[in-house]
């Protein structure tokens, strides 16, 4: 084994360890070789401490908190180290025993909330479940914890929720019950598994606030395992970094967001974009990939990509060092710090005299866009409702520029794109791409006007044929739109292969060959194939990792630039949004409630529900993070689109609700030039008489 | 789930209407028509005419179609001529042998594959899965009559403990049980090895969902998970299998019934079929439809109490 530990003083913290892992090693045997996720990593998390681990997918943090669960997938084992759980070592228990403490003095909550409740049984069963197990509770006891959990998960109306099915609830709702059903026998420790990446920024401010409220009423040890180092910095009060396998910088969240020492910790942080980060600078991004872990590199596993590396470091493993009692960190070279953003990165592209708004000539045009989609039901199927998908929106997007399109999951964004390119028609208003209505074109107009707009997609990997080599997958739209011969085809493949950053040899490839972040180079040259004007990309880098996304965001802008592309961006989230976009759309419930420059949108929002948004994205920065009071600003769901509320249709969530918003849909003022707004109170909110989160807010 | 309910009954009506106009429509293609059948290809040309005017096949196809529909409705549905018998009498004694027959060899059949089927997935591809999994498939790909033959060889022949043909048949399983078990066995053990086969991958897949690391979270037994959690959410593609092997299983019955010489709807069939008995045989189709249109309306209703989600569709 060569791992090594980082061992912490277990006396600095005023209450006892909850968990104690030292020197874990956890490998997983596979057909012909053996992967070593976990490799000589130690870590405690003590009562009342949320203790966050943070890393990139694969870096053995999700083996880790499996490990402590016992609940490897086939082929796992712990293959060293020692798991101590309340003063009791789990590693070499028997199996029984084991179980006897799953579910009971630790819990676990994992990352998506629909699969990992059972289908076919309802929540308050599921919720009463381990006291069946743990303490053979009959069915009323079962029922009356269940309906406790609920209201302790914040459940409006338990007695009526206890009987539903999971499809019944949302996202949000149904982690809350991945938590009761985690906590039911109040266990000492609880560890969260990415338990809000599936989630909107809203609800994940929601369900952080329940976790740390309930780790305090509750007195646990809480382990969050996550990829973002926002929610480290506002939820942990000590951090593990791991990398391929191994702790490489661990220290009170404080303390090391102020003077991290290991260059992966400084990269992961610069890497991610921030809301009003300076557009005018590339963002900071890691090379190449983590290595492989079945024949992890000799020295230091991160030297490959470290902008620092010597040769010391491909040789020897650093030591560990110490920079207090706190803080520790595995490098041999140590940075000082977290990158200033001057140092950051080379000055981007400059681009076409249309980028930033010279020759503001408008490409595409929407006025009172609506798309509806009826719901039918009962023995005729009869019409018995409709989701209003996109209701009334109007805007311009200028040739050239970068349009954003920001909002909760369920506001309509997706069926927006589709729209703009001509995916579904749009049930009335219009549509004018360059002056030309699309809606009136023949099929043969249509098809040609096609090539001029490009949908790139979130997932590359669903969105490409599995069994169609790449090459074939990219001339594709070339064939349909019988453009070039087969000669010209290819060269055009390969030249667009080159341009987003792929080696020639990958249009003999299938997708399964590529890693995420080169799929979705893939997916942006298949965009690209038809020289279109218009680039519509829907979550763009959603499924991808902080280094891999900054590589992708990077390339977009670049090619941008250099292609004169108009781009429209889809995005949950507000930093990408921030950082590629221009001009930027709010959507809720179907309408577009606030557009404006990205600059004026994101220092001085007009829309309560901008600055909720705003408020409730994680800062990678605990001095922020902790000072912006914690609490989310935003409550509640988003209603259904089936009924909207009357009048404004945020009022339900809205802090600053009036009489008349229930009354009358507010019509889009502009606030400032360029800026409109859609609410009742915008000039009051505008001038920062109103700010979210900062009144006592409406519960 | 009553709204579910009413749905589906009334996809079920819609089918059975088509099959009552296809089979309406079969009855009137018939080379030389329903007299020919009847009279026999040296009938004279007045012989014909008065047997059509007397059976009303000069009137509007649609007349005559309501007008069948409305006896078939009343359960009239013809005369044979060459058993001299109305066809509702033939079906009456023969088809409920074969639903009989049909029914309890499905419900042995899912009695014992879905516990095999869990027990398979669960011990994937360990030694007792592979046996199991050779035996179903040897089962599954024998045709139905060489099984017969088999167990004839070995329930009859070597142990004498079961009857071999089941030309006794009197309709009760109270006393003639034991003339139904090679029958029922010869037709059960086709379909267990097609129902478990499912059941296993259904149970793999599931085992495999975030559902049961869940479970297993919460500190549940092999035992429980499989029993409480994998077996309901996988017993889904079973039930559905169930309702579609039913028109399989019928007419697999008719190879049994006259391999064994059990006198029910399918021997009928075949006899009326060497006869040329139209009606007869129509009759039976007819019926058979309804019954299967029924059993998938029963195994959507099934599919429905199994799985919430199916319900809200």
């Amino acid at each position: 084994m060569t791992g090594r530990g980082l061992d912490l003083t277990p006396d600095l913290h005023q209450h006892p360890n909850v968990l104690e892992v030292k020197q874990l090693s956890t490998h997983i045997r596979q057909k012909r070789f053996s992967i070593q996720a976990v490799d000589g990593v130690s870590f405690t998390v003590a009562q009342g401490e949320t203790l966050g681990i943070v890393g990139e997918s694969g870096c053995g943090k999700t083996i880790t908190a499996l490990s402590i669960m016992g609940l490897l997938p086939p082929g796992g084992e712990v293959v060293g180290g020692s798991i101590s759980l309340d003063g009791v070592e789990l590693v070499g228990m028997d199996r029984a025993e084991l179980r006897s403490r799953r579910g009971s003095t630790v819990g676990m909550v994992f990352q998506d909330p629909l699969t990992s409740l059972n289908p076919s049984k309802t929540i308050g069963w599921q919720i009463g479940e381990p006291l069946r197990i743990h303490r053979r509770a009959n069915k009323k006891e079962q029922r009356e914890r269940a309906l406790e959990l609920l209201s302790l998960v914040g459940i409006p109306a338990p007695a009526e929720r206890i009987d539903d099915f999971p499809h019944q609830l949302s996202g949000g709702m149904r982690q809350r019950v991945m938590i009761a059903i985690a906590l039911a026998m109040e266990p000492k420790l609880l560890i969260a598994d990415e338990p809000t990446t599936a989630l909107d920024v809203t609800i994940q401010a929601q369900i952080l606030d329940l976790l740390d409220g309930l780790k305090e009423q509750l007195g646990m040890g809480l382990m969050l395992v996550t990829h973002d180092l926002g929610v480290i910095a506002g939820h942990a009060d000590r951090v593990v970094v791991m990398y391929a396998g191994q702790v490489v910088e661990e220290g009170a969240v404080g303390e090391l967001f102020a003077s991290m020492k290991h260059p992966y910790t400084q990269s992961l942080l610069s890497s991610i974009p921030r809301v009003g980060q300076d557009r005018a600078r590339t963002l900071s991004s890691i090379p190449g990939l983590p290595p492989d872990l079945a024949s992890p590199p000799l020295g230091c596993r991160f030297a490959p990509r470290c902008s620092r590396a010597q040769e010391n470091c491909a040789s020897a493993e650093p030591a560990l060092g110490q920079v207090s009692a706190t803080h520790q960190y595995a490098c041999h070279h140590p940075v000082n710090g977290p990158l200033e953003p001057a140092t950051a990165a080379v000055a981007v592209h400059e681009r076409g005299p249309n980028g930033n708004g010279a020759d503001r000539r408008v490409l595409v045009s929407a006025r009172d866009l609506t798309k509806e989609f009826s719901l039918h039901s009962g023995l005729l199927q009869r019409r018995v409702g409709t989701v209003h998908a996109v209701a009334g929106v109007s805007f311009d997007i200028y040739a050239g520029e970068t349009f954003g399109v920001v909002g909760e999951s369920g506001c309509g964004k997706t069926t927006l794109g589709r729209i703009l390119v001509g995916l579904e028609s749009q049930t009335s208003g219009s549509l004018l791409f360059d002056g030309t209505d699309i809606a009136t074109q023949s099929r043969r107009e249509l098809c040609r006007l096609r090539r001029n707009f490009q949908l790139m997609f979130q997932d590359p990997y669903a969105s490409l044929d599995p069994r169609m080599r790449i090459g074939t997958s990219l001339q594709e739209p070339l064939v349909v739109q019988r453009q070039g011969d087969r000669k010209a085809r290819s060269a055009r493949v390969m030249g667009l292969l080159r341009e987003v950053g792929l080696r020639p040899e990958a249009v003999e490839r299938y997708p399964h060959e590529f890693s995420g972040g080169q799929r979705q180079r893939v997916g942006f040259a298949r965009s690209l194939v038809l020289n279109p004007r218009l680039i519509v990309a829907d979550e763009p880098v959603s499924a991808l990792d902080v280094s891999i996304r900054s590589q992708i965001i990077n390339m977009m802008r670049r090619l941008q630039a250099v292609h004169d592309l108009t781009y429209v961006v889809i995005s949950h989230d507000m930093a990408v949004i921030s950082y590629l976009a221009d001009r930027v759309g709010v959507m809720y419930l179907g309408r577009m409630v606030e557009v404006a420059s990205s600059t004026e949108l994101f220092k001085r929002p007009a829309h309560p529900y901008t600055q909720g948004l705003l408020k409730s994205v994680p800062v990678p920065d605990p001095a922020i993070a902790r000072t912006a009071g914690r609490k989310p600003v935003v409550l509640g769901e988003l209603p259904s689109p089936i009924n909207p509320p009357s009048g404004c249709h945020f009022r339900t969530r809205c802090p600053f609700v009036i009489d008349l918003c229930s009354k009358e849909i507010p019509q889009a003022v502009e606030v400032a030039p360029g800026h409109s707004v859609s609410c009742h109170r915008s000039q009051e909110v505008y001038s920062g008489d109103l700010v979210v989160g900062s009144t006592s807010v409406r519960d | 789930m009553l709204g579910y309910s009413l749905r589906r009954f009334g996809q079920a009506l819609i089918t059975i209407f088509v099959v009552s106009l296809i089979v309406f429509g079969v009855l009137h293609a018939l080379p030389g028509g329903l007299v020919r059948a009847q009279l026999g290809s040296k009938a004279t040309a007045i012989q014909v005419h008065s047997l059509e005017v007397q059976e009303g096949l000069l009137r509007p196809l649609p007349i005559q179609y309501l007008t069948w529909l409305w006896s078939a409705l009343r359960g009239n549905l013809g005369f044979s001529y060459k058993l001299n018998e109305s066809v509702a009498t033939l079906i009456g004694t023969y088809v409920p042998r074969t639903f009989l027959l049909v029914l309890v060899s499905l419900l042995l059949a899912v009695s014992i594959a879905i516990p095999m089927g869990l027990w398979q997935g669960y011990r994937r591809n360990r030694a007792d899965d592979h046996a199991l999994s050779a035996t179903m498939l040897i089962l599954y790909s024998m045709p139905t009559f060489l099984l017969g033959v088999i167990l004839i060889l070995v329930f009859n022949l070597w142990l004498p403990v079961f009857p071999s043909t089941a030309s006794d048949f009197g309709g009760s399983l109270a006393t003639d049980a034991a003339d139904l078990a090679l029958p029922v066995l010869t037709l059960c053990l086709a379909n267990v090895s097609y129902f478990s086969r499912y059941m296993r991958s259904a149970v793999i897949d599931n085992l495999l969902e975030d559902y049961v690391r869940t479970a297993k979270a919460k500190g549940a037994t092999s035992r429980r998970v499989l029993l409480r959690h994998v077996l309901r959410n996988s017993m889904t593609s079973t039930v559905t299998l169930l309702g579609l092997s039913l028109p399989y299983t019928i007419s697999g019955s008719l190879i049994v019934e006259a391999l064994f010489n059990y006198p029910g709807a399918g021997l009928l069939f075949w006899n009326s079929a060497q006869n040329r008995d139209f009606p007869v045989l129509l009759g039976i189709v007819l019926v058979v439809t309804v019954a299967t249109v029924a059993g998938n309306f029963l195994a959507d209703i099934a599919y429905g109490i199994i799985d919430p989600r199916v319900r809200l569709r």
